[in-house]
């Protein structure tokens, strides 16, 4: 489990490297700030910040970047309380409950709600990395194209879950996102939907397409309102209200040890990582709440798991990175180039000849997450002042802020192109009543589904007997049958039972 | 009053040819009194953004100006391209360029601009070869052993393709055809899922480029049957290169390079040669070029338009030999 040799060697090696402590707090910093701007990512600010790395130790070096990785995932957070807009997609569940409280004024509460939740759910993420680092990366490794196909034809059932409107307006926004994530060159080589244009090749792009769905159909539901929150009396920023949000987190051990650990399992699938760890969590949160209804309309828990599993996730995704070489996404790819920039290459080796150094970036991080906590603390007090901030003119910096971001998430007009085009489709869903979440789900999840399913097919010859031959699959195929059977006989008997739900969005 | 103006049209119409070539001369003695733009089909911090940065940081020192390097990703790399397509021929806009430029005309029907005819080739900055690796519960001893393998199995064996459209699935297509194996491509989103699942044991083989490649022949987690280099790699003498098993393997390589829009000045052209050629022989470029198994090289930007254009038609035999549908 814990080689306690490399492990005093590694903490001897944090205590002579003094510049491994100094780099962190400003590392935290410039996370926060990144992640707390729409359409400035985790990942732009890591690759900025690379080449500072030059100069610094290997130690400090990626504590540096991780530093960014920690404070952003955070950052991520407060755009998704304050305005609804997941700047990531690990933050998409964020926003579900998170937005609603801010709406009723809680939203210092829910600031420290996701504060704490971030921060236990990283030391989690890290806690796990801990001890299985040396063992996890051989069960990664066993998920082939066909355990991956199950994988993401189970995250397409998170659509039924996050659904709240009827059950037809439900699959039709679920298919609209699989068929936005069809765009472009397929997984087999074919060119869809792009009417011949070079810039729809590569397809629409996730992030836009995810502030585009939930920031900018929300700002144009805000127009005529004054405040985000509307009773005066509750716009106050307070040290108290943060406070108590935090307590209330930390009063939910089990919940955020849940969340933590769903989010370092599936952060360290190669490729699925955080965005569906936040889903899947919150997810499981609503289905085992004694009141599921409570859930998007501002339930703390939903925040809690939400918060911890993405954080958690940060830990997961280090794990493919440190016992693989291989980056599960964009922020974990600049961290495999400040490796290589550091002549260092992650895998198997590495983690065998110095296991003192993987311990000590493990533990690093561990004390990160412990110092997000003070630095958090003063960053959300100062975002908490978006609530004074008259909508007149928050609308159109955020809506700036977005479109400009998005440029420079793709480079190119087709990101800014995005968030307008699927704002306006986001804003007319919401009034009639489709849940947008359906389709972001459908847009995240669609795409990997189909390619997997290119793989599975291509593997197996077309041969449906060849599962058979897999009981990772299997076991998966059981497990999935079970978590959606019992719902889907369980709805039709209520159906029969009660009226119809009036239909209504979630976030 | 009426005749001072025609001849005073004359007098210019005379004038200019000259001074039009005293402009010329003295562009290119003022080159560079501007910032460049460096154009980048990929993101920030894969290996062609990693040249790029590279020839920026060398060209900025020598000519002291500011060198940008402006990422363009998308639709393999043809946004990028297409921009310093119809960008001025003046030197001040250039295209850090890899594989895709000679291989995109093989896969799509209409791109936007010429790969040969729309640009001013400048400097090959550098070549890297592939190196086939097989899953590691399967060692083979030589080339020879891995074709036996695959004629017994009934079904074949199973590729791993990093990039549906790229020069590693252009080399596995190319090998397939050269060694009349029963092979399955399993096309993944880039190199990094694919060798997942090669280290995973869900397919059997791959061509992974040899930085990523490296680390896992020397931790085990694979196993280096040949390279695609037409000799063994120096710093990898012990594998073999394909065509010792398959003589005649056509040789491709995976490809930098820096080129400008077509009319570019010649005198510009040849002096930004030279300057790259020698920012990729010192230090820090041969170290890059080192970490991708490389080395730095030294052609005319005459040689490196003559293999542009051989490059198209290259892939071009392969992708129609191959069955590729043009998209």
């Amino acid at each position: 489990m814990i080689n306690a040799e490399a492990f005093h060697a590694a903490l001897s090696l944090l205590g002579n490297t003094p510049a491994a402590w100094l780099v962190v707090p400003p590392g935290l910093i410039i996370g926060l700030f990144f992640g707390s701007i729409p359409g400035l990512s985790i990942s732009i600010a890591m690759a900025v910040f690379l080449p500072a790395t030059l100069y610094m130790d290997f130690l400090p070096a990626i504590l540096f970047l991780t530093a960014i990785f920690t404070g952003g995932g955070f950052g991520g957070a407060i755009p998704a309380i304050m305005l609804n807009i997941p700047g990531t997609s690990s933050s998409v569940a964020t926003a579900f409950d998170g937005y609603p409280m801010a709406r009723r004024g809680e939203h210092a509460q829910a600031l420290g709600i996701g504060l704490v939740a971030s921060v236990l759910g990283t030391l989690v993420g890290y806690l796990l990395l801990l001890f299985t680092v040396q063992s996890i990366s051989q069960w990664v490794l066993r998920l082939g194209p066909t355990e991956m196909l199950v994988i993401a034809i189970w995250g397409v059932t998170l659509i039924a879950v996050l659904n709240d409107a009827s059950i037809s307006k439900g699959i039709a926004a679920g298919i609209l996102g699989i068929l936005i994530s069809t765009i472009g060159y397929s997984d087999a080589g074919q060119m869809r939907g792009t009417f011949g244009s070079m810039y729809l090749l590569d397809g629409i792009p996730v992030i836009p397409a995810l502030i585009g769905f939930f920031a900018a159909s929300e700002l144009f539901n805000l127009i005529g309102k004054r405040y985000i929150v509307d009773d005066s009396s509750l716009r106050v920023v307070s040290f108290r209200h943060i406070l108590s949000g935090m307590s209330q987190a930390a009063s939910k051990p089990f919940q955020l040890l849940r969340g933590g650990s769903m989010g370092a399992v599936i952060g360290a699938i190669p490729g699925v990582g955080a965005s569906i760890a936040n889903l899947a969590a919150y997810a499981t949160a609503k289905q085992r709440s004694k009141e599921p209804e409570t859930f998007g309309k501002g339930n703390p828990s939903g925040l809690i798991a939400a918060e911890s599993a993405n954080s958690s996730s940060e830990g997961g995704s280090m794990i493919t990175l440190l016992a693989l070489g291989i980056p599960g996404g964009a922020g974990t790819a600049v961290l495999l180039g400040a490796f290589a920039l550091h002549n260092v290459t992650g895998g198997p080796r590495f983690i065998r000849e110095n296991p003192d150094i993987v311990y000590a970036l493990i533990i690093g991080n561990m004390a990160q997450a412990i110092l997000l906590l003070m630095v958090g603390v003063g960053f959300i007090f100062l975002a908490g002042y978006i609530v004074k901030l008259s909508l007149k003119l928050m609308i159109p910096i955020v809506m700036v802020l977005a479109v400009v971001g998005s440029y420079a998430i793709t480079g190119n007009m087709v990101g800014p192109i995005t968030v307008v085009a699927t704002g306006i489709i986001g804003w007319l869903m919401r009034r009639y009543g489709f849940p947008v979440a359906a389709t972001v789900v459908g847009l995240l999840v669609g795409g990997m589904a189909e390619g997997e399913l290119v793989r599975s097919m291509q593997i197996s010859g077309g041969n449906l007997g060849f599962i058979a031959d897999r009981p990772i699959t299997l076991a998966l195929l059981a497990l999935l049958l079970l978590s959606v059977l019992p719902r889907v006989i369980g709805s039709v008997f209520k159906r029969r039972a009660t009226p119809p739900p009036s239909p209504r969005t979630p976030s | 009053m009426r005749l001072t103006t025609p001849r005073a049209l004359l007098v210019l119409a005379a004038a200019a040819p000259c001074s039009l070539l005293l402009g010329t001369q003295a562009v290119a003695d003022n080159y560079p009194s501007q910032p460049i733009n460096l154009i980048v089909g990929a993101s920030a911090g894969g290996t062609t953004d990693a040249m790029a940065r590279e020839v920026a940081e060398g060209l900025a020192q020598k000519y002291d100006v500011p060198t940008v390097v402006d990422n363009r990703p998308g639709a393999g790399a043809s946004i990028a391209t297409e921009a310093v397509a119809n960008a001025d021929p003046d030197g001040y806009t250039l295209l850090v360029a890899y594989t895709s430029h000679t291989l995109n005309e093989s896969l799509f029907h209409e791109l936007p601009y010429d790969p040969v005819e729309d640009f001013s080739p400048i400097s090959l900055l550098g070549e890297v070869s592939s190196i086939l690796l097989s899953r590691p519960d399967l060692e083979f001893d030589s080339l020879q052993d891995m074709l036996d393998y695959a004629a017994e199995q009934p079904d074949g064996i199973t590729f791993g393709v990093g990039g549906l459209g790229s020069s590693l699935h252009m080399e596995t297509l190319k090998f397939i055809q050269e060694s009349e194996v029963v092979g399955y491509e399993i096309p993944y989103n880039g190199t990094a899922p694919a060798i997942a699942d090669l280290i995973g044991s869900h397919v059997d083989v791959m061509f992974a480029p040899f930085a990523a490649a490296m680390p896992l022949v020397e931790s085990g987690d694979a196993n280096a049957i040949a390279v695609t280099s037409p000799e063994r790699m120096p710093n990898l003498d012990d594998i073999p290169s394909i065509n010792e098993t398959l003589s005649d393997y056509p040789t491709t390589y995976g490809w930098f390079g820096l080129l400008g829009p077509a009319g570019m000045d010649p005198a510009i052209v040849e002096r930004l040669n030279a300057d790259v050629t020698e920012i990729m022989h010192g230090e820090s470029g041969a170290d890059l070029l080192e970490r991708e198994g490389a080395e730095p090289i030294d052609i005319s930007a005459e040689a490196f338009a003559a293999f542009i254009v051989d490059d198209v038609e290259r892939w071009k035999a392969i992708a129609e030999a191959g069955d590729i549908e043009k998209q």
